[in-house]
């Protein structure tokens, strides 16, 4: 046996809880050790000492009288003592588990509404065209068919009704007519 | 007067009466213990007082496999560990911990008192759970693998404790006061 393990077993050979084979390695080791020896005679008078010292300190003190009557009284009653860590869990815990779990709750679906995207083609459009025109050409590539720009407008409005997303209610007006210029107009006239 | 076993069939029972009986058996030893784990006499009471409520009323679940004051203990433990808990998070100033003076004590020896007040306050300048080791082991008298089933941790984990809050002590407690020495001043005037 060599110091180290010596001295990690000493409060178990003070309380002679070793077994039989390493409690004698142990005394062993003691006898021929000066250092382990000196350590456990320490670690003994620190024992004896802390111990007649703690109950030196302690050996006047009395349960007071009322706390009888007040344990009978609290178990008659079947009221929780107020200091006691189950009436508060009680109070405080609860509430604030339940505000936890709602929290949780409102953070998925939030997350969950805002990642959803629908699989319409128009609302898969990332960009707004600056011509409502050239989006309604735009969207019918998409459907890979320029012929059905109408039905396309149709489309559009059809789901400006369902409360599409804003924007598309203002490109999918039609383009408003050019006015001529004011100097245009006197020629002709 | 009723043994242990008529203790623990009355609690089971919801017997009243088991409480005279379990205040006049582990009252006071309960009430030191409190006082030295968390160092103020009044928390100690209500700490008694809740130990005894708590065992009354979760008499069912003790199954006999230890002593009634180890059941009792375990329960004054837990409590004392809550109160650790809640008062580390009312404190807020800047002012050391309140530590209550221990009780006058009635030693006729001066040199015992001063060193029993000096272990005192160094007792409750360790972290709960080094205090907790330091009480088992040195003032309820456990073996290591005692303290270790008590706590719920490992017998390696128990010695690591013992190891560093006995070398806090060393730190602590005042040289002259030959605590840690085996020819201290202390065992040399009471053979």
């Amino acid at each position: 046996m060599n110091c180290k393990r010596c001295q990690k077993l000493i409060h178990e050979y003070l309380d002679d809880a070793l077994p039989s084979g390493l409690q004698s390695s142990t005394e062993e080791h003691l006898k021929a050790c000066d250092d382990c020896r000196k350590a456990f005679a320490q670690e003994r008078a620190f024992s004896e000492s802390a111990t007649k010292l703690l109950r030196e300190c302690v050996h006047s003190m009395s349960l007071h009288p009322d706390i009888l009557p007040k344990v009978q009284a609290a178990l008659e009653s079947g009221a929780p003592s107020p200091s006691l860590p189950g009436h508060r869990r009680k109070v405080f815990l609860r509430p604030a588990l339940a505000l936890g779990v709602a929290a949780v709750l409102v953070t998925v679906v939030f997350a969950m509404l805002r990642n959803h995207q629908p699989p319409h083609p128009i609302r898969r459009a990332q960009s707004v065209p600056e011509h409502p025109q050239s989006y309604i050409m735009c969207m019918a590539t998409m459907y890979a068919d320029e012929t059905k720009t109408d039905w396309i407008e149709r489309r559009l409005i059809v789901e400006m009704k369902n409360g599409v997303h804003g924007y598309l209610k203002i490109i999918a007006t039609k383009p408003p007519k050019p006015t001529q210029p004011k100097e245009e107009k006197e020629a002709e006239s | 007067m009723m043994d242990e076993a008529d203790i623990v069939a009355a609690m089971k029972g919801g017997d009243a009466a088991a409480v005279e009986e379990l205040v006049c058996l582990y009252g006071d030893r309960l009430l030191r213990s409190a006082y030295l784990l968390c160092g103020n006499e009044a928390d100690a009471q209500d700490l008694v007082q809740d130990t005894l409520i708590l065992a009354f009323r979760n008499a069912r679940r003790f199954r006999g496999k230890s002593a009634l004051y180890t059941y009792l203990h375990g329960i004054l433990l837990n409590l004392t560990r809550h109160y650790h808990r809640k008062r580390k998070r009312v404190v807020y100033t800047d002012q050391p911990p309140d530590l209550a003076s221990p009780e006058p004590s009635l030693s006729r020896d001066p040199d015992a008192a001063v060193a029993s007040s000096a272990l005192m306050d160094a007792i409750q300048q360790l972290s709960p759970s080094h205090r907790e080791v330091i009480i088992l082991r040195y003032y309820e008298g456990m073996k290591i693998h005692e303290i270790a089933r008590q706590i719920g941790v490992t017998k390696g984990t128990v010695k690591s404790r013992l190891h560093y809050a006995v070398s806090r002590l060393r730190q602590l407690i005042p040289e002259e006061l030959n605590l840690f020495s085996a020819n201290g001043t202390y065992d040399r005037r009471k053979p």
